[in-house]
């Protein structure tokens, strides 16, 4: 255990140190992510402008919701959506057998790798819009928020157990560009409260593609309230996911080794 | 127990079958057939510690199959594998602690950073003590020579440079066994040469056993006592290099300074010209008439000096093989 | 020119063949985004209490927005920021008029082949929509017109865009910056009739944006009427004239100085 600290912290370390070497590129990367959440905050403050509440959210909960959306986008974003998508690339370029040398999990390293720091920034913006717009809607406990951040964690890990699922599906086909488009397309509803969307819709994006679960519960939970029962299956869902997928990934890793040439 | 035991290794892919035509493409869709093809078909040796062996065939004849094999990276299809006591497929971290697997250039240093922080973390991923990593960093930039490179990013490096830095990040850990697919593929003689004596400088030194894949002849010439010959997954032979060289050499070199014109085609009349290039010239000529042949040139030639060699290790296994 | 346009129509025929699967996905993902606005939009006005009228300019104005969207952009700068910087621009050092003409030939082949996969789906959701759609029939004359200063705005800025590589080595910020300011300001994220407080009305009518996007729609759907409209079309026209100017000028001294690297 101790061993995965210390190379995370260095694998984080040299992802910060490589990326400085490019100085100009990263300032413009980080402008890049900040201008992001400006254009969403500047969408919200003029859907504010014209209507008191959005889907029964108010202003402030609906940038409550944002700023979890933001933070647990930039979450994936940073440490896992690089690494999962190179590895097709690995096995195409054959670099998976390298890393299967080595003596560590190889889960592990293909989701850890590397690190895009330079979101970093917005997660500390997006963690002060969290704690800014919900102490604007009343006093909320510590002990909420600590709740609200395991939620998060949830999220994170629904997010990256549905990322490696599908990235799996590379070691028998190799083609999954297009599935990223998709992802990001999804996220654009992401953030925002998931009851505008009515009836069916709504229950696809509860259950099929789980942007509720995985966004809005914890915001709701939050500055809103949510049934225990709901929270419970939410965590238990994670944990399931989180389970199914790493097994899942070992399957695919099976094939390669007997496949491969 | 040897160090590394195969027993009756096989190991087959399943391909399908394609079949021509549009027709052919529906029947596949119902009924795909397929084929095994047989990379390894029933291997079997034991290697020592210490050994530095070569795995010599042609391209497809299943060596990097093989060493994919023994360093856990396929699942044998039949047969047992051990090596230093531990079945390899099972991919047991102390396992991986004790083997490299080097194939030809792929790369693994961070290109934006210097060498050392790729080392570094490879002494983390490995869990070398300290000290230990400092000595053996210290031993192998002496071998390789480097010590000016290790703080410079590696993508200002040369390939050379580059290749040295490589072969330390795979080293580091001190492994006892070394697989070597190919390693001086695209590189050029004078880093061939390098290359072989580092191999055999480390091999000495650590009492690494090593097992070397390579077409290129000079590196078994100059790196293997032992030899294990493959070809179409089947061990064709096994043994010292001398004994092939012995056994199925057919010709010997005659290689001969002339100190006044000899045209080509006389000389061709005595056996194979393979180099002609005045006032030298080499000629093959089958074993039983090689002595016959030497006189030949020193008595009715303008011969001022006159060798005989042993036949081109290239040419003899190609013998070999065009026999099996 | 006719075929060098059939070149390039082969070209991406052959491209396109080869990502069947992935076309789909590419196709459908643009349109999610919108479709989400609209979705956020009708949520704003709350419909269930009434005002159809508003409700159909929401539905029309983001329904025509997918196709509108898809008839004015470009996306070329980062490949031609490439080129440049590979230098493969020499061969135009002698005719420079023709560089900008295969970017154009790209784009509206690239557009034709993107319109004509994704007009099933335009058909199944204006189906699905159709009680709430409508547009001013009697504008499509000055829509056309707008729509046609649209495409020449939208083009040119992209273009302008990847020319700044002949001076700076990473056209990523620049992008940024345009990118940041086409969604607040060119009604992509919201009709610029809704904007009130936040973003000035003036900031919006002088920056070339509106009428990237915004102002055909608002045209189309007969929202912008009598001296409004021709005051939109005056400032449309005056950024489509001042943007073949600047592209002249920073076409012209970009070759100078990528000349004078000895080229």
């Amino acid at each position: 255990m101790k061993k995965y600290i210390r190379l995370y912290y260095y694998l984080f370390y040299y992802s910060l140190l490589s990326r400085l070497e490019y100085r100009m590129d990263f300032i413009a990367n980080i402008i890049r992510s900040l201008s992001s959440i400006l254009v969403g905050f500047i969408g919200f403050t003029v859907i504010f402008q014209n209507t008191r509440y959005l889907g029964g959210w108010s202003k402030e909960e609906a940038l409550v919701l944002f700023g979890i959306f933001v933070l647990i986008n930039e979450f994936w974003y940073i440490f896992f959506f690089l690494n999962l998508i190179r590895l097709p690339i690995y096995i195409q370029k054959g670099e998976l057998d390298g890393l299967l040398l080595k003596p560590v999990s190889i889960q592990f390293i293909v989701s850890f790798r590397y690190a895009l720091v330079f979101a970093l920034p917005n997660i500390f913006i997006a963690i002060f819009m969290i704690w800014y717009f919900s102490q604007v809607i009343g006093q909320i406990s510590l002990m909420k928020y600590v709740i609200t951040g395991l939620f998060i964690l949830n999220g994170v890990v629904l997010l990256y157990s549905m990322t490696l699922m599908l990235v799996t599906i590379s070691f028998w086909t190799v083609r999954l560009k297009a599935f990223w488009e998709f992802y990001r397309a999804i996220t654009e509803g992401a953030r925002y409260p998931v009851d505008i969307f009515k009836g069916g819709l709504k229950l696809f994006f509860t259950f099929v593609i789980p942007i509720a679960v995985i966004f809005t519960f914890p915001a709701q939970f939050l500055v809103r309230d949510l049934p225990i029962s709901t929270i419970l299956i939410t965590f238990l869902i994670g944990g399931i996911f989180l389970f199914l997928s790493h097994k899942f990934f070992y399957f695919g890793l099976k094939h390669y080794n007997s496949a491969s040439s | 127990m040897s160090i590394i035991e195969v027993n009756h290794l096989k190991k087959y892919y399943r391909v399908h079958k394609k079949t021509e035509g549009f027709k052919g493409s529906i029947m596949s869709v119902f009924n795909r057939k397929y084929y095994d093809v047989k990379a390894v078909n029933d291997v079997s040796f034991q290697i020592e510690e210490g050994e530095l062996v070569g795995f010599i065939g042609p391209n497809g004849a299943g060596k990097t199959t093989t060493l994919k094999c023994l360093s856990g990276l396929l699942y044998p299809s039949e047969g047992k594998v051990s090596v230093l006591g531990y079945t390899p497929n099972e991919r047991k971290h102390e396992y991986l602690k004790k083997i490299a697997l080097v194939m030809g250039q792929k790369n693994q240093l961070w290109w934006d950073l210097p060498a050392i922080e790729s080392f570094n973390l490879n002494k983390i991923l490995y869990e070398v003590p300290e000290s230990h990593y400092k000595k053996t960093l210290g031993e192998l930039v002496e071998l390789l020579n480097v010590q000016d490179t290790l703080n410079i990013q590696v993508r200002k490096l040369s390939l050379g440079q580059r290749m040295k830095c490589e072969l330390i990040a795979a080293l580091i850990h001190s492994p006892k066994v070394l697989f070597l697919d190919e390693p001086t593929i695209g590189l050029d003689v004078v880093m061939q040469q390098n290359l072989r004596q580092f191999i055999k400088g480390y091999n000495r030194k650590y009492k690494a056993t090593i097992i070397l894949t390579s077409h290129y002849m000079q590196d078994v010439e100059e790196l293997c006592k032992r030899v294990i010959v493959i070809n179409n997954g089947l061990i064709l032979y096994d043994g010292p290099l001398e004994d092939i060289i012995k056994k199925y050499a057919t010709h010997k070199l005659v290689s001969v300074i002339f100190h006044a014109h000899v045209s080509k085609e006389k000389l061709a009349e005595l056996g194979e010209v393979k180099e002609y290039n005045f006032p030298k010239a080499t000629l093959s000529i089958p074993l039983d008439k090689s002595n016959m042949v030497a006189v030949k040139l020193l008595q009715d030639f303008p011969t001022s000096d006159l060798n005989i060699e042993e036949e081109n290790i290239n040419d003899i296994i190609a013998e070999f093989f065009k026999k099996s | 020119m006719f075929s060098k346009f059939k070149q390039i129509l082969s070209l991406e025929l052959q491209d396109l063949n080869e990502y069947k699967g992935d076309l789909f996905i590419y196709t459908f993902t643009p349109f999610i985004l919108t479709l989400v606005l609209m979705v956020v939009w009708l949520s704003v006005l709350d419909f269930s209490s009434g005002n159809n009228a508003e409700k159909s300019y929401i539905v029309s104005y983001f329904f025509f927005q997918l196709i509108v969207a898809r008839l004015v952009g470009a996306w070329h700068a980062p490949y031609l920021g490439e080129k440049i910087r590979q230098g493969d621009v020499s061969k135009y050092l002698l005719k420079p008029a023709s560089f900008i003409w295969y970017d154009i030939a790209e784009n509206i082949v690239e557009k034709i082949w993107k319109i004509t996969f994704s007009l099933p789906l335009y058909i199944i959701i204006g189906y699905f929509l159709r009680r709430n759609l409508f547009i001013s029939w009697e504008n499509i004359l000055p829509f056309l017109v707008s729509l046609i200063g649209a495409m020449i705005i939208y083009f040119l800025i992209e273009h302008l865009i990847g020319l700044s590589a002949f001076w700076l080595s990473e056209t990523g910020a620049i992008d940024s910056y345009n990118e940041v300011f086409f969604f607040i300001t060119s009604g992509k994220l919201f009709p610029l009739s809704y904007v009130t407080k936040l973003i000035p009305l003036g900031v919006i009518n002088i920056l070339p944006y509106k009428y990237m996007l915004g102002f055909p729609l608002d045209v189309l759907l007969g929202k912008t009427t009598g001296q409004t409209l021709w005051s939109d079309f005056g400032m449309q026209f005056v950024w489509v004239v001042g943007l073949i100017l600047l592209y002249k000028v920073v076409w012209s001294k970009g070759l100078q100085k990528y000349g004078g690297y000895g080229g």
